[in-house]
């Protein structure tokens, strides 16, 4: 909200400077987020009538004479908007208006022009705030306004804005009126007296020509407990005067007609939203009610709106006419032929506007302010004050309202002084308390053991007890209140066990020269077709996306990953070695969320440098990452070559745990990206789902430290031997026939050399082990490890028909 | 004896050499068989009786001498052979070092492990939740029913009717009051979502972390004492707290929490709008509406909760100006933290 500091101080006599009043307001919780001056130069300009204009033969400029009182001075314009009897402000001999121009007296074609018309940019007005005809060419003002009239009485010349963001609770404060009322709040806590609301409830004085004999049937008083109605007559519907064009400025209201402008104004003013029909358009009645499925209303703003029975609308026997508190309808508003009218004044219940409006997607000043919720106990009264004006503005004859009522008294509060501290954690005496409610102008009871608050309408902030010890909260200061450390026992320092497990595994991957990125979870359809991941009904949309490039949850991070490399090399980087651990999201039976592990290679370990010992990454390299990670989390597993879409074919492979699937590993294919290898672990996979939230249970994987092994003291014996297989055996394959010999002397079984070729048989390859062996309990002799290899060549010949050669 | 004065004068200009081989032939020249030390001795026998002797001395002198300076030589001259091989072998020790490619954690990992730590020693237990939440979790179970204009505040995405990313970390709130009975201290922290433009200093996916203290006595006094202490760990023992008035439905009262900047030392900057002060986040007293979801009894237990934006913390605190890069995942951005 944007309110006029000069409006303030002189509506309601404020002393506080801008600053000391953005302070205090701020607080209390009516945050001012910014304090701008707004200046005018209005010297030298003031008001003046067209009296006559002539088009000079051969231009485009016309010749006026324009009375500015005693006078009448010849002006030269360009302007097209002109008619005579137009009052215009007018530019003096010297002024200087807000472009930086200076007015001089000057010919131009040879007529003499002294002083110029201006336009609201000459004027330096801000165009939010003006009619759309106010906007085109000279600006024309009211019809009442005097002739030679200082711009600057009009006007104001200086004046600050405060620029509010107020909190939802804060409906009270959300017009001028409430905002003043908070401003004796501040006054009364400085002189340390009872705030006296009594001025913010003005008195009006009307006589009415007879009722408003015109029905009106609330059928959901829950949802409208009070509605009022009012006949006025013979209204003159035409441009607001000076007066009130002059309060609509301060206001920021743009103009549209006169009663349309005081609706306006009452609204911004008191809080309370009016709606005015054309009388003369209903049929027979009023009735707000419920809109029915199918039932449609063109509201003002000219758009064909479909109602549900989310809307509650104002009808007369036909129609709906209006959407209630939210926005009124296109055929039954007032225009310039209107002649008789019935103001509305009403008070609808927060959430029904709420839901109304929001199931529309209309949120307008009034819904906005209805939501809130508004003052039902000044509803009637506000009428009254737009009735008043409306009449002087457009001579209308008022008649009393038909005003019909469920409003019940809001509920008393009681507040406990215990309560107070306890949440406070503080003691503060009860007169205090008496104190901070006097400033805040609240009715209350000393009932001994509790303080009983009678709320007053305006406040919808105060409910229950607890929103009264948010009261002294902001009376007391929020600052004002010591700090204190908690006390008491707790359960105690710990993660869950499923955090500590994803801390492990973060440490481990960057043990093994790994970078950790985290990227979006909001990707694009697009990019998944690339990568052929883009199954359609696993894939979970947004029903709202901000942009089309983010419409999907990641099904994988593969994607976002392959985004963060590209960043990288277009960055001018060579070489990423990165992991990711996050949630990866697809639909199941249900919306599922699952966590994932994405490790991607990309260039070299090692680059090239001066001594011949680059190093790039492959496949290999990430199958050791991934060993050593599930070596450190302890689970058995295998890989088993299998093709998947966005993988090189015969250079990838699923990793099998228990005959479960618990990731995949391989080279990205080549035209999706080059040289890339990528390898993903499904975390849930390794970890008992079951531990996903707060669950104390332990985990099924055991990664923790174990329990110190003995090692052997004896020394270790090195044998190097060649084993000659068919091609067609893996290489896995011969390692296991080895190993299942359980030869408890042999520690340790490592490839060194791989060969096809000559002088090799078509068809063979040759494997070169190393092997170690060692004994708990002696040295091992040269004739037992004999023994042993004899064994394991026995073992090779007959389980794969390998030949093993010893070195 | 003239002689020897002679071999001597001449062996001394001859183990001047430097070459090895040189020296060799040196020694056979003096030493050897027919060497020209031996030689002296043959001519002992024309010698007068009481000569020989003196002369004897003197030759034996010689020679002890002659073999003394040569083994000495040898051992300098292979010293300075020894070096001259090593020489070769120099290297330029200023070249680079081979360097590999190592790892690092990313600065939100950084930033939220040390979050948390500083919470677990302050008793808190740190808990997680889901990222796809029910609405009955994210809103209506914390006070913010269907259409309550706070929704405003937080724009959600939605996936299906009442299913929507979660926009705080507050539903682990609930999830947890359903599972533990009081008392309870814990933070949830994790990646919230929000339908906001993006900027400099707003993305729809952020990382929040949230505190939750349920017990007899916690008081709004705690809850600044709990927040003071938290900050001074985490941005420095100077950094002072200030609260003020704000609204959210799941606490009441609740409060807008700023630290003083860390930048400026509050005496105002660019980051701080030049008021001193860097908003944090908003806290309060938990709402007996939100107790009484869970089954709690608020006439019997009450407590405290608070939200900060974990971005938001650590571009305070490591100097970042933009949201953005978090995410972007730059290697020139991440490797400055490693
Ligand atoms: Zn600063």
């Amino acid at each position: 909200m944007i309110i006029s500091y000069k409006l303030l101080k002189d509506a309601f006599d404020v002393d506080y400077t801008p600053q000391e009043l953005s302070d205090k307001l701020t607080s209390i919780g009516i945050e001012v987020e910014g304090i701008r001056d707004v200046k005018h130069n209005f010297k030298h300009i003031i008001t003046g009538k067209i009296v006559s204009m002539e088009l000079i033969t051969e231009t485009k400029l016309f010749k006026t004479m324009v009375s500015i009182g005693e006078e009448a001075l010849q002006i030269i314009t360009a302007a097209t908007n002109l008619e005579v009897n137009n009052i215009v402000p007018v530019a003096l001999p010297d002024s200087i208006l807000a472009n930086g121009l200076a007015i001089k007296r000057e010919e131009f074609k040879g007529f003499k022009s002294n002083g110029m018309l201006c336009s609201y940019t000459e004027l330096g007005l801000d165009p939010e705030y003006l009619s759309n005809e106010e906007k085109v060419g000279i600006l024309i003002l009211p019809e009442d306004t005097p002739i030679g009239l200082k711009f600057e009485d009009i006007l104001p010349i200086d004046d600050t804005v405060l620029e509010l963001s107020l909190l939802p609770d804060r409906a009270d404060a959300f017009n001028v009126n409430g905002l003043a009322r908070w401003i004796e709040t501040l006054k009364a806590r400085d002189n340390g007296k009872r705030a006296d609301f009594s001025k913010f409830t003005p008195e009006v004085n009307l006589s009415f020509q007879g009722e408003t004999n015109f029905e009106i049937d609330i059928k959901n008083p829950e949802m409208c407990p009070f509605y009022s109605g009012r006949i006025i007559k013979n209204v003159n519907v035409k441009k607001s005067s000076l007066k009130l064009r002059q309060k609509l400025f301060m206001l920021k209201i743009r103009p549209i007609n006169n009663i349309v402008d005081i609706t306006n104004f009452i609204n911004k003013f008191y809080g309370q939203p009016l709606h005015a029909f054309d009388f003369d358009k209903l049929d027979e009645k009023l009735i707000i009610r419920l809109a029915k499925k199918g039932e449609k209303l063109k509201t003002l703003d000219e758009v064909e709106r479909n109602l549900t029975d989310d809307n509650l609308v104002i009808a007369d026997s036909k129609k709906p006419i209006a959407i209630a508190g939210v926005m009124g309808g296109k055929s039954t508003s007032v225009k310039e032929d209107t002649k008789n009218i019935i103001l509305e004044s009403a008070y609808f219940s927060p959430k029904r506007i709420a839901q109304s409006s929001r199931t529309l997607g209309l949120i307008t000043d009034a819904s906005t302010l209805f939501e809130k919720g508004a003052d039902s106990n000044f509803t009637p009264i506000a009428s009254l004050i737009a009735t008043k004006l409306i009449c002087e503005e457009t001579g209308g004859i008022p008649y009393k309202d038909n005003a019909i009522s469920y409003l019940v008294k809001p509920d008393t509060v009681k507040v406990r002084l215990e309560k107070i501290n306890s949440l406070l954690g503080e003691l503060i005496n009860k007169e205090d308390v008496k104190k901070y409610f006097d400033f805040e102008g609240l009715k209350y009871k000393d009932k001994g053991s509790f303080i009983e608050v009678y709320p007053p309408t305006f406040r919808q902030d105060l409910k229950i007890e607890e929103d009264l010890v948010e009261e002294v909260i902001r009376m007391k200061g929020y600052n004002e209140f010591r700090e204190t450390l908690l006390s008491g026992e707790f359960r105690g320092s710990k993660r869950t066990e499923f955090e500590d497990f994803i801390w492990f595994l973060k440490d481990k991957l960057v043990a093994l020269g790994l970078t950790e990125i985290q990227t979006t979870s909001l990707i694009n359809t697009e990019k998944l077709k690339i990568i052929g991941l883009d199954e359609e009904k696993r894939l979970i949309k947004l029903l709202n996306p901000l942009t089309e490039d983010m419409n999907i949850l990641r099904p994988s991070l593969l994607t976002p990953m392959l985004d963060v490399l590209e960043r990288n090399i277009n960055a001018g980087k060579n070489s990423i070695s990165m992991f990711e651990i996050g949630k990866v999201f697809r639909k199941d039976a249900s919306f599922q969320e699952y966590m994932e592990l994405g490790i991607m290679l990309s260039g070299d370990k090692i680059s090239k440098n001066a001594f011949k010992k680059a190093f790039s990454y492959d496949f290999f390299y990430l199958k050791g990452i991934v060993e050593e990670f599930l070596d450190s989390v302890r689970i058995n597993y295998d890989f088993e070559e299998h093709a998947l879409p966005f993988m090189h074919p015969y250079q990838s492979a699923k990793i099998i745990s228990l005959n479960k699937e618990i990731g995949y590993i391989g080279k990205i294919k080549d035209e999706i990206f080059k040289n890339v290898f990528y390898a993903s672990i499904y975390i849930d996979g390794i970890f008992n789902e079951s531990l996903f939230l707060c669950n104390p249970h332990s985990s099924s994987v055991d990664y923790k430290l174990k329990n110190f092994e003995d090692f052997s003291i004896y020394p270790t014996v090195k044998r190097d031997i060649a084993i000659l297989v068919e091609e067609s055996v893996s290489e896995k394959k011969v390692r296991e026939t080895i190993r299942h010999l359980n030869i408890s002397e042999l520690k340790c079984i490592t490839l060194f050399d791989i060969y096809k070729g000559i002088p090799l048989p078509k068809g063979k390859k040759n494997l070169a082990y190393s092997l170690e062996f060692s004994s708990m309990d002696k040295t091992l002799r040269g004739e037992e490890i004999e023994e042993l290899i004899e064994k394991i060549e026995q073992e090779i010949k007959i389980k794969i028909g390998g030949i093993l050669r010893k070195k | 004896m003239k002689e020897i004065e002679e071999i001597k004068k001449e062996f001394e200009e001859k183990i001047k050499t430097k070459s090895i081989e040189e020296l060799k032939k040196v020694e056979t020249h003096f030493l050897g068989r027919k060497g020209k030390v031996v030689d002296l001795f043959k001519t002992l026998k024309n010698a007068t009786e009481e000569n020989r002797k003196n002369i004897g001395q003197q030759i034996n002198d010689l020679k002890s001498y002659v073999e003394e300076t040569i083994s000495k030589r040898l051992k300098e001259l292979e010293e300075i052979e020894k070096n001259k091989l090593l020489a070769n072998e120099r290297i330029d020790i200023t070249l680079p070092g081979i360097r590999l490619e190592t790892g690092g954690l990313h600065i939100l990992s950084k930033v939220m492990k040390e979050v948390e730590d500083i919470f677990l020693s302050m008793g808190f237990d740190v808990m997680t939740g889901p990222e796809i939440e029910s609405d009955y979790y994210n809103f209506e179970a914390l006070n913010i029913p269907e259409f309550h204009p706070a929704r405003d505040m937080q724009d959600t995405f939605y996936l299906a009717k009442k299913i929507l990313l979660r926009t705080q970390t507050s539903p682990i709130q609930i999830r947890t009051m359903e599972k533990y009975k009081p008392p309870i201290r814990i933070i949830a922290i994790g990646r919230c979502y929000r339908r906001d433009a993006i900027d400099s200093s707003h993305s729809p996916i952020f990382h929040q972390v949230e505190g939750l203290v349920i017990d007899k006595n916690v008081s709004f006094s705690s809850l600044k004492g709990t927040l003071l202490e938290f900050t001074k760990k985490m941005f420095g023992e100077e950094t002072k707290i200030r609260f003020s008035p704000s609204y959210f439905p799941f606490v009441e009262p609740g409060a807008e929490t700023a630290i003083s900047c860390v930048i400026c030392k509050g005496k105002g900057c660019r980051v701080c709008k030049y008021t001193g002060w860097l908003e944090m986040g908003g806290s309060g007293m938990v709402h007996p509406n939100v107790l009484k979801n869970v089954n709690i009894d608020p006439e019997e237990y009450q407590g405290f909760a608070f939200g900060w934006g974990v971005e938001r913390i650590a571009m305070i605190k490591y100097g970042i100006p933009d949201i953005r890069m978090f995410l972007q995942n730059d290697l020139r951005f991440l490797e400055q933290f490693k």
